[in-house]
């Protein structure tokens, strides 16, 4: 049979047809049996040659912030990484294009002098195409949908952090508060008596606050939000809470200060500590 | 010929990615093996486009080359500020539980109990002996110890002036503070630090770095 004169609508189990499924079969086998264990010992696990290049480069930045975060210093990128980003620059944008277009235009030329076959030869460049097709619709697919999502993806991440931000500097404020309140709690007037007590007593034995937050010294409201004293009921507890300016996971959520739905955290300030909890998360 | 323009391609995108080598990052290499990339695929485009001018699949190539020299400038810029952005958050969160740490151990469990001890005592004992009487055994030439734990290692130093103040300087051995230049306490550079002054009349701290 000669291969060339052969054409491309061969009917099933003619010689051309099977030559193709062998080559097939054959190339497949070869992939699976030889070329991917020998990858797999040479590269690391998480390494791989159709990784898309950014995917790697970023996850290598992300890496050494971890490292940072355990050790102080981040490591040098290692080599097997290097290569890695190299191969797949390589295969995703010149072997796979190149590939395609030369395969493409041969197909074509052959057509127009209506010559071609089902041979060896032509199903190993039909693999080829197909493999180099895929190769190319995984980065131009990958990148153009990339470019579409990773965007409101950061805003999200953006967001998400400014809340968890807020959460943390709001318990800051909560604690220098608490610390301020200790000081004027213990600290009598005779340490030059410029300091009053926290509590007095009310003609009809009622505790209450001498002073509102302000007074002590203690900043009410910042860009994270606002810090507000529970009138007392006891002159060994206080309550604080502080609601923040962005919205927690309940909408409806009634906030101290009758906004509706932002974070808000409550301290119990005892003489023998703090308790705080976040009252609407996020 | 497609051996040819492979080796072509080859060259032009590894010679960049080894010329624009960091050590410590990828992106520099990428970006240079990239424009090497894309300078390849116009020239293959301009090839097949002069090779055979009217053909269907030079405009469809010719418009999958512009969308993926585009998106993939775009998408690289934005993967690479993106991680960037989150290399620098996991720096800041380690931060704030540096300095969550020194304020509960340094000011709420260290000094404000002898803060209230000092003001309740009958004797009238200085704070700074008040305060090595009351943390006995626990300070050792000078530092409190020096793990909170494995993951947290610090230098916590304690210096005693007179009798009438103590100030405790912590230093987060691994934490970025926020200048990178700052002389720490105990001769590294750069790293969070939290002074704590117990007096009789406060109990201050403030973040140096």
């Amino acid at each position: 049979m000669n291969e060339t004169t052969e054409t491309g609508t061969s009917p099933e189990f003619s010689a051309g047809y099977l030559q193709w499924i062998y080559s097939l079969t054959i190339i497949s086998l070869v992939f699976i049996f030889f070329v991917q264990p020998q990858l797999k010992q040479t590269m690391r696990p998480n390494a791989s040659l159709i990784a898309p290049p950014h995917i790697v480069a970023a996850g290598i930045v992300i890496e050494q912030g971890i490292q940072e975060f355990q050790t102080g210093r981040a490591e040098p990128v290692n080599s097997n990484a290097r290569y890695s980003v190299l191969a797949s620059l390589l295969i995703l944008f010149i072997f796979a294009p190149t590939i395609v277009l030369f395969i493409v235009h041969r197909q074509e030329k052959e057509e127009r002098a209506a010559i071609g076959g089902i041979g060896v030869k032509n199903s190993l460049s039909t693999f080829m195409l197909i493999i180099s097709l895929g190769l190319l619709a995984i980065i131009v697919v990958g990148t153009a949908a990339g470019t579409y999502i990773t965007p409101s993806v950061f805003d999200t991440m953006k967001k998400d952090n400014d809340i968890t931000y807020q959460r943390d500097m709001l318990v800051n404020e909560l604690v220098d508060a608490y610390i301020v309140i200790m000081q004027y709690y213990y600290q009598t007037e005779k340490f030059g008596g410029k300091n009053p007590n926290l509590f007095e007593k009310t003609s009809n034995g009622a505790v209450r606050t001498v002073h509102s937050l302000s007074k002590l010294g203690i900043k009410e409201e910042s860009k994270n939000g606002k810090l507000y004293l529970e009138p007392v009921s006891s002159d060994t507890l206080l309550i604080l809470y502080a609601v923040g300016t962005k919205p927690g996971s309940g909408e409806l959520f009634k906030n101290y200060n009758s906004d509706i739905g932002k974070i808000q955290f409550t301290m119990t300030v005892r003489t023998a500590g703090i308790f705080h909890e976040i009252q609407n998360n996020n | 010929m497609i051996f040819l323009w492979l080796v072509g391609g080859t060259v032009l995108v590894v010679v960049p990615f080894f010329l624009w080598h960091d050590p410590y990052s990828l992106w520099p290499s990428l970006y240079a093996g990239g424009i090497g990339a894309a300078v390849y695929l116009i020239a293959l485009q301009f090839y097949f486009m002069r090779k055979s001018p009217k053909t269907g699949i030079n405009i469809l190539f010719g418009v999958v080359l512009a969308v993926l020299l585009v998106t993939s400038y775009s998408h690289w810029k934005t993967m690479d500020t993106m991680s960037a952005w989150q290399r620098t958050r996991i720096g800041l969160i380690r931060a704030v539980i540096a300095n969550g740490i020194f304020v509960s151990e340094d000011v709420c469990e260290r000094s404000v109990p002898v803060f209230a001890a000092f003001h309740k005592q009958q004797k009238k004992k200085g704070i700074a002996p008040l305060f090595a009487e009351f943390h006995a055994g626990k300070i050792n030439n000078g530092l409190f110890p020096t793990t909170y734990s494995e993951y947290n290692p610090t230098r916590r130093y304690v210096h005693y002036q007179s009798d009438t103040a103590v100030v405790l300087v912590s230093v987060d051995t691994v934490a970025q503070g926020l200048q990178s230049d700052y002389r720490n306490a105990d001769g590294s550079t750069g790293r969070v630090q939290v002074m704590t002054t117990l007096t009789s009349r406060e109990v201050r701290y403030e973040r140096n770095n």
